[in-house]
């Protein structure tokens, strides 16, 4: 990976992974850049290590051979061993001493500051794969952009190499941001986590007003525009929500394709990882009945439904 | 699809009859062989031999399976192995007794048979194959062998199997016309005026004997298919076999005359291959070519329906799951299910470089997906003149989840051969031998792939330690010392090269010493009639008589060496991350304790590995196979100034489940592999090193030096199924291939990820460190999920197979 670590003082963003050969995101095959700095705090979040811009430290049970370098290296005696694993504890200055003496790779880094061009070149390794079919490289998650200068700079990379580009967005931005972002991306993966404003807070920490304006704006600019629905069982699957999110997309996005996102527990020992709280312990993966009649309800309004991306 | 409803049920049936046969030891051929052998003792070998050929098809037992459209078994029952007792048979007398026992490939001994068995191996002692070779073998090479930096031992125990028949020859001709070739040929003899026309005369009479043999063979079965059609339980079966009858009168006699004929000639040529000699990979070749012009005129004349040629088809190839090999356990223990390797090969373009998709291709297809059967072993040629129709097909396929078709470029591989010296009509005719060695369909000899295994994994190994092998205490060559002794990088790769040097010139010099003694001991009249230009020169493909005469063996563990090589590289003497006495320890102790593994993870995870698109390791891998080839180039084959074309080896990595015993005596390796472990497989990255997708490794590749491996270079991805489960998912496979075979990838096949590969991932990660589990917006590497969450993936996986 030619992305290293560089000194904060040079224009470059946050990310935490680059997946080469996605399938399921955008059409085609892609590469995925995972900004950080979500804004959103969706209680099912998946990448919940997208969400803060300071780097966080993994551990990784499942590799660790549990030598015990790690705490005995640790400057400051933060790192415990507790029953099979270890526990970080307050003390910890994320002085990285731990990710370097452990080979095993049981303590990682999360988030990397990158430049614009070391994506990029990790873009163009697939880029004989990426032609067949116009697919392309894709944006996920993070603050859109995050910052300016960086996602400037990479998209206009992509486009001077014929490189297409989508990005997948919360849609949670100001309408400068969004201005700046249209003429840039060939394809919007916009999603949509609840209709209802007062359960979107609940849901994800922030209004959805400032969000359905931005659809609408992207919408509006004649941008391709694909709307994706996790569908989180016990939280945003009501009938209520489908038939509004139905009502809206017919007025706003009549025809519209759709991707139906059915809940998945992969995400869940990512938070175990970083000692995060996971706080969507009673969702639940609709089954697949529920899910053929949410999508012919939405197909009902004219929309182009598919299941998981 | 291609088949009818009926159709289906009998393939259905025969196929659970098949899978659920107890398998038997058949004493049949041995016996009708040694009798011959003993009475026709003062004939030259190769008359005896084709006298004992004809001897075992004139007496073995015949029967015809319930249901089946084709006659011709190998055996006396259904999926029992024949004993080839003149390669070796000292097996025989030793694991007679535990056949039955083995944990797998089990076979049983009829008690009357038992004795039988022993007194025909105990007459063979001291006259196999095996036998002679052990005479012969120098010494050196004898330790190259116990060191296992090299091996050999199935072209000793087996003979050389790997080729393909001119089909076309006997489809056209008939066996008459074979004969009648050689009798002309007999007469324009003069051994009074050249005194070398004794041996083309003892050649031509053993080839008409081969052939009279297969002609009274395809009598009795018409006999046999008369009396059984007057028993038959319904009047729809007895017509059946009296159909069954009229096709074996007529072939292969004479020259088949419709596609059912056809079939049933392709058949007995093939199979009596396999009777004649005990190799494997003797493979249909261009079965959609070839047959095509008999089905193209029974479809324009209404004699053929589509379902028909399809289920004649899936009779063909469950008639070649009918043959089984029985081995000794040295051998079975590490190919399990006891592989034959016949290769079919579909697609491609024409001699004339015309798109060769036909709609007998798409039946081909289709039939293999009845049966899903080990056998044959298909292979899909892509070309992009091909249509999209043909490589969906072929991925709706490989979603079946039975691993085929492989898929194999042609835009590589054709400016390959032709750079070898093959003319560009036969390039473009190449079909696949065995796993995925390309060769010209009836016109190269023997044995084209698949002689002496080369390990470069035990190769590094041995420079490591100084030119000794630390399991045998064998010494291979003397070097300064070990790599303690070593203070650059470069000396360890001079080093290395003094070993590779040593090991490929021991290499040709044993595949010589048993080239001959396969040559004297084990000529094939039948082989070849039906191998271009045997008939014409007057001698068997191993004299010469062959067109082509291109060899490859396989290497085995490049990847392995170039990974162990770059951590060596990168922490010994770059980073000075682990001092050398270290390592060497740490290799010798099989990284044991906790220092052990906490280096080991180190040298896992801290050293580049091949498979993961990165240059310099990619580069390395390169550069171990040139160190070879380099030398390699310089030996030319036991043929050579015999006739053929090329007599030259090539490099190849088809390593078959070879990858798993040649790992057995490889110490511990400095990419953190411990000791005993399998070997990679092919090119693919060594498993669980690739850690960023299928589009890394296709990258990592196509950095292979791939035009210079005319043997085929293999490579296996894994995939979960709901990959191919859609046309859109079916449209990202096909854009991925096509984009790997415009960057000279050659071969790549799929596995797709089971929920029984789920199961074995949980008990042992080890093995599985690239497993990545995909979902929108999500992936994560399997064994990072918690034991809950994978229980969940493979109840998912179960759910959309």
């Amino acid at each position: 990976m030619s992305c290293e670590r560089t000194a904060p003082a040079e224009v470059g963003g946050e990310i935490f992974e680059i997946e080469r050969f996605a399938v399921h995101d955008g059409g085609g095959i892609r590469t995925i850049v995972f900004f950080r700095g979500c804004p959103l705090r969706c209680l099912w979040c998946a990448n919940p290590e997208s969400q803060r811009r300071t780097p966080q430290i993994m551990y990784w049970r499942t590799r660790c051979i549990g030598c015990g370098t790690c705490a005995a290296a640790c400057p400051s005696k933060a790192l415990a061993v507790q029953g099979d694993g270890l526990h970080r504890g307050e003390g910890c200055t994320y002085c990285g001493r731990c990710v370097q003496v452990c080979t095993a790779e049981a303590q990682t880094w999360i988030g990397r500051h990158v430049k614009a061009e070391d994506v990029f070149q990790e873009l163009l390794r697939d880029q004989l794969f990426y032609t067949p079919l116009g697919a392309a490289s894709h944006f996920r998650g993070g603050r859109t952009p995050c910052p300016a200068g960086f996602f400037d700079r990479l998209t206009a990379l992509c486009r001077q190499a014929g490189i297409h580009t989508a990005i997948e967005t919360s849609g949670y931005a100001s309408e400068a941001v969004i201005d700046q972002v249209i003429p840039v991306i060939d394809r919007f993966l916009f999603d949509f986590k609840c209709m209802s404003p007062e359960q979107h807070r609940e849901l994800t920490g922030v209004e959805n007003a400032v969000i359905l304006h931005n659809f609408e704006k992207i919408v509006g600019a004649g941008c391709d525009v694909r709307v994706r629905y996790p569908v989180i069982g016990g939280y945003n699957d009501s009938d209520e929500n489908v038939v509004r999110l139905a009502e809206y997309l017919a007025v706003h996005a009549p025809g519209c394709g759709i991707d139906l996102l059915p809940y998945h527990s992969l995400g869940v020992g990512k938070y175990e990882r970083l000692q995060m709280p996971y706080s969507a312990s009673a969702a639940f993966s609709p089954d697949r009945e529920r899910i053929r009649q949410i999508q012919s309800r939405l197909e009902a309004a004219g929309l182009a439904v598919t299941v998981g991306g | 699809m291609g088949i009818s409803v009926k159709g289906r049920e009998r393939i259905r049936r025969i196929r659970e009859q098949s899978l659920h046969t107890k398998q038997y030891v058949c004493v049949q051929r041995a016996r009708y062989l040694t009798e011959a052998y003993i009475e026709y003792a003062a004939d030259p070998m190769i008359l005896r031999r084709a006298k004992a050929f004809s001897r075992v098809l004139e007496k073995m037992d015949l029967f015809i399976e319930d249901e089946q459209l084709l006659a011709g078994t190998q055996a006396s029952s259904l999926r029992a192995a024949a004993i080839f007792p003149e390669y070796c048979s000292q097996w025989i007398i030793d694991e007679i007794d535990e056949l039955e026992k083995r944990p797998g490939d089990r076979f049983f001994v009829r008690a009357e048979d038992r004795e039988e068995l022993l007194t025909i191996a105990r007459w063979w002692r001291g006259k196999t194959v095996q036998d002679r070779c052990m005479a012969v073998l120098p010494r050196e090479v004898k330790d190259a062998y116990a060191m296992s930096v090299l091996s050999a031992n199935g072209n000793m125990t087996s003979g050389d199997g790997h080729i393909m028949l001119d089909f076309e020859r006997i489809l056209t001709l008939g066996a008459e016309g074979i004969i009648a070739e050689a009798r002309e040929k007999l007469r324009g003899l003069d051994v009074a005026a050249n005194h070398g026309d004794y041996k083309k005369s003892i050649f031509y009479r053993s080839v008409i004997a081969a052939y009279e043999g297969m002609i009274s063979f395809a009598e009795r079965y018409a006999e046999l298919a008369e009396r059984l059609s007057g028993e038959a339980e319904s009047a729809a079966r007895g017509e059946e076999l009296m159909r069954i009858a009229r096709v074996c009168r007529q072939v292969p006699r004479h020259p088949a005359g419709n596609f059912y004929e056809a079939v049933q000639t392709v058949w007995f040529a093939h199979l009596l291959s396999q009777i004649e000699s005990n190799g494997h990979s003797m493979s249909f070749g261009r079965l959609d070519q070839y047959l095509y012009p008999f089905y193209q005129r029974d479809r324009e004349s209404g004699a053929l329906t589509d379902e028909e040629a399809t289920e004649l088809l899936a009779c063909l190839w469950l008639k070649s799951f009918g043959i089984v090999k029985i081995r000794p356990w040295s051998h079975t223990r590490f190919s399990g299910g006891g592989p034959t390797y016949q290769n079919l090969t579909l697609g491609g373009i024409t001699p004339d470089g015309e798109d060769a998709v036909n709609e007998l291709t798409m039946l081909c297809l289709d039939s293999v997906a009845e049966t899903r059967l080990p056998q044959p072993n298909v292979s899909a040629r892509y070309n992009e003149r091909n249509p999209d129709r043909y490589l969906n097909r072929c991925l709706e396929i490989i979603q079946l989840g039975f691993g085929m078709p492989a898929l194999h470029g042609d835009q590589m591989m054709i400016g390959s051969l032709v750079s070898r010296g093959v003319s560009l009509r036969d390039a473009n005719n190449y079909a696949i031998v065995g796993c995925i060695e390309p060769i010209i369909p009836g016109k190269c000899g023997y044995r084209s792939a698949g002689m002496s295994f080369t390990n470069f994994a035990k190769m590094l190994e041995i420079t490591l330690a100084g030119g000794k092998d630390p399991e045998t205490g064998l010494s291979l060559c003397s070097l300064r010392g070990d790599l303690t002794a070593m203070s650059s990088f470069q000396e360890v790769m001079d080093a290395y090269q003094t070993v590779i040097s040593r090991v490929a010139k021991l290499r040709v010099e044993g595949e010589n010493y048993i080239d001959y003694s396969i040559e004297e001991l084990v000529p094939e009249a039948f082989c070849s009639g039906l191998v271009q230009d045997c008939v014409g020169r007057g001698k068997t493909a191993k004299e010469g008589g062959s067109v082509y005469d291109m060899v490859t063996g396989p290497e085995t563990g490049i990847v392995n060496a170039a990974n162990s090589l770059a951590a060596v590289k990168k922490l010994v003497f770059e980073e000075r991350a682990v001092a050398a006495p270290e390592l060497v320890r740490a290799l010798r102790e099989n990284f044991s304790g906790m220092e052990g593994e906490r280096l080991r993870q180190m040298l896992v995870n801290r050293a580049p590995k091949f498979g993961n698109d990165e240059e310099e390791v990619d580069a390395l891998a390169n550069t171990v196979y040139q160190m070879f080839i380099g030398q390699q180039k310089l030996y030319p084959t036991a043929r050579a100034g015999r006739g053929p074309i090329g007599c030259l080896s090539y490099p190849c990595t088809a390593t078959i489940s070879g990858n798993v015993p040649s790992g057995v005596h490889v110490g511990a390796t400095p990419e953190g592999r411990f000791a005993g472990e399998p070997l990679t497989e092919g090119c693919s990255p060594y498993h669980g090193t690739d850690r960023k997708g299928p589009t890394a490794v296709l990258n990592s590749v196509a950095r292979m030096p791939n035009t210079q491996i005319t043997g085929g270079n293999l490579l296996n991805l894994k995939f979960s199924p709901e990959v191919f489960a859609d046309q859109a998912g079916r449209e990202k496979m096909r854009g991925m291939i096509k984009a790997f075979f415009t960057m000279d990838g050659w071969h790549v096949q799929f596995n797709i990820i089971s929920t029984k590969t789920l199961r074995d991932a949980q008990a042992h990660p080890e093995e599985y460190r690239d497993l990545v589990v995909r979902v929108a917006g999500y992936s994560a590497l399997f064994n990072d999920l918690e034991p809950k969450t994978q229980n969940d993936i493979i109840e998912r996986t179960e759910h959309e197979l």
